[in-house]
């Protein structure tokens, strides 16, 4: 295979409609391909730990940041690669003692350039900065209070109410999402028993996760694809159960159609076509949904 | 709203397209535990228009072959309530346009004669069950390894000492074990099982069982039932000795390395 993957971690969709992919694989870390499939340029081998990716309009110019498990980092780039800025573990919150405790899996960028970085294979904590990198505040980590997570794999700023932004977390071992302020301040949960949700990915009105595993059926490549409305009521899961909500809580959910074996994240165009990129999963490529009705 | 979606496409991707129709995942099992005292509660789920679940149930234990569930089995429609010894339950996802589910298959056992204290060797710190009762509690069969039904070792050989409140004639005993090949979970090699012979002062094997892991195995619980052979056993003291598996074979990913064992419940009849 001339340009290879391993996991399929994450995707977007950059300005020029282009279909951006992540994979841990170092012969080319990002894959840009047009909308049909066809590749058109690669870069990247310096990422051996590639897991989040997340697209920011920086003053007209489309920017990455990359989350890297194995270097611990998180590394911001032009849209064809360029190092721009570096984020190293962050002792300012004096919560690490050494880099290895640190493993982002994600991040989001606020419309003032605020950076926030999840730490989901590490202490699961949310730490914010500036658009220059320093440090403001963290929050989250692990506890036994509604507030902390448990695996904070995701994260995105829900913009759906124009006027007041929040932040929605995964915590993907507790089927569910957390919203906090912008300034980190809890709001509520967001359950989604059964399913290990990935990042929350925002397109209109809508919601998007991918779910890498049914809770009921763990590590047996039994994923699915949830949507939700813009209540957070999930109305679809594609693959997975038809979502029953009893009292205003929603049943547990769970894989019902062996479509996907670990979807890992979701992208959606600006022709609401679907892309689903996968972890562990025989070094697949990433499928693709169009919307039928 | 309902958002439908059709899959096409997109990247180099065969291994999808290459089969006819999609399978359909397995039913979801609802139960507390498979070990119970007087009655156990399975409901089966499957959230999908158009599927049903068809389902067989055997009043004995999961030895030999069981007949395939088809659609002449019968159609699961409310949850059942489960009040004998032993039962088998093999459960089937139905649905125009689309391949059947695996079939799935789960036991259910009734408790057995009274147990007053189980002593093992000590479980690694990380998997410690939940409590000196985890072994006869009735709480078990859960597939999840991070359930707290579960006690997990990673000693080369796993000592089990069961002492019942009286001496009784014994019919036999059943072991609960966890696999889980791909978490490094191993059935084990060897169970050992002796009873006490108090006029002798020693304890005396009256069965056991070999097992190979030779090819990776479904994930699930595996119930072991050792009866005594050719003599009749009146105990108040039985003991197992077990041997797991201590170099993890060469078709898995961690070969020579050490495999852990799970076992959540033991019963004596």
């Amino acid at each position: 295979m001339q340009y290879p993957v391993k996991d399929c971690h994450e995707m977007i969709q950059d300005k020029k409609g282009r279909i951006i992919l992540l994979t841990n694989e170092t012969k080319n870390n990002v894959l840009i391909y047009d909308k049909s499939g066809k590749l058109l340029s690669s870069w990247g081998t310096e990422y051996p730990g590639a897991h989040g990716l997340t697209l920011f309009n920086e003053n007209g110019e489309d920017i990455l940041f990359i989350c890297d498990n194995n270097r611990h980092q998180v590394i911001k780039t032009t849209i064809d690669g360029k190092v721009l800025m570096t984020l190293d573990y962050p002792k300012e919150t004096g919560q690490y003692t050494k880099a290895e405790e640190y493993v982002p899996t994600e991040t989001t960028i606020a419309s003032n350039g605020d950076i926030y970085v999840v730490d989901g294979y590490g202490k699961d904590f949310v730490i914010q900065y500036n658009h220059k990198g320093e440090y403001i505040r963290h929050f989250g980590g692990r506890g036994t209070e509604e507030k902390y997570l448990k695996n904070a794999h995701g994260v995105c700023v829900d913009t759906r109410n124009k006027n007041k932004p929040v932040l929605i977390v995964t915590s993907r071992e507790q089927n569910c999402f957390k919203r906090y302020s912008m300034t980190g301040e809890f709001i509520d949960t967001i359950s989604l028993p059964g399913a290990w949700v990935c990042r929350p990915v925002i397109k209109g009105d809508y919601l998007y996760a991918a779910v890498l595993q049914s809770n009921s059926n763990q590590w047996k490549q039994s994923g699915f694809v949830t949507i939700l409305d813009k209540n957070n009521k999930v109305i679809s899961n594609l693959a997975g159960s038809e979502p029953v909500y009893k009292d205003g809580k929603p049943d547990e959910m769970y894989q019902t159609i062996k479509v996907f074996q670990y979807p890992h994240d979701v992208c959606i165009d600006d022709e609401e076509n679907m892309y689903v990129a996968q972890w562990n999963s025989g070094k697949q490529y990433p499928y693709k949904l169009e919307p039928v009705a | 709203m309902q958002k439908l979606f059709s899959l096409i496409l997109f990247f180099t991707c065969t291994n999808l397209f290459a089969q006819d129709s999609f399978q359909l995942a397995k039913p979801l099992v609802k139960y507390e535990s498979v070990f119970f005292k007087d009655s156990a509660k399975l409901e089966l789920k499957f959230a999908q228009s158009g599927a049903k679940i068809y389902f067989d149930i055997f009043n004995r234990f999961p030895t030999g072959p069981f007949p395939e569930v088809t659609e002449k089995s019968s159609l699961y429609k409310k949850p059942f309530v489960l009040k004998q010894s032993f039962y088998t339950v093999r459960a089937k996802v139905f649905a125009k346009g689309f391949t059947p589910s695996e079939t799935i298959q789960y036991s259910f056992v009734k408790d057995g004669k009274r147990i007053k204290k189980i002593i093992t060797t000590a479980p690694n710190p990380k998997y410690p069950g939940s409590g000196d009762s985890t072994l006869f509690d009735n709480k078990g069969g859960i597939e999840n390894a991070s359930s707290k039904t579960w006690m997990g070792f990673d000693s080369d050989t796993v000592w089990i000492n069961v002492e019942l409140p009286q001496k009784e004639k014994i019919g036999g005993v059943l072991l609960n074990f966890l696999r889980n090949e791909s978490s490094w979970i191993f059935l084990p090699k060897k169970i050992v099982a002796l009873y006490y012979d108090d006029e002798k002062n020693v304890y005396d094997p009256f069965g056991t069982e070999t097992i190979q892991s030779e090819v990776e195995s479904p994930a699930g619980c595996s119930m072991r039932l050792i009866t005594p052979k050719d003599k009749i056993i009146t105990t108040w003291k039985i003991s197992f000795m077990i041997i797991t598996v201590n170099k993890m074979p060469d078709w898995h990913l961690a070969k020579g390395q050490h495999a852990w064992c799970f076992i959540d419940e033991i019963k004596v009849y």
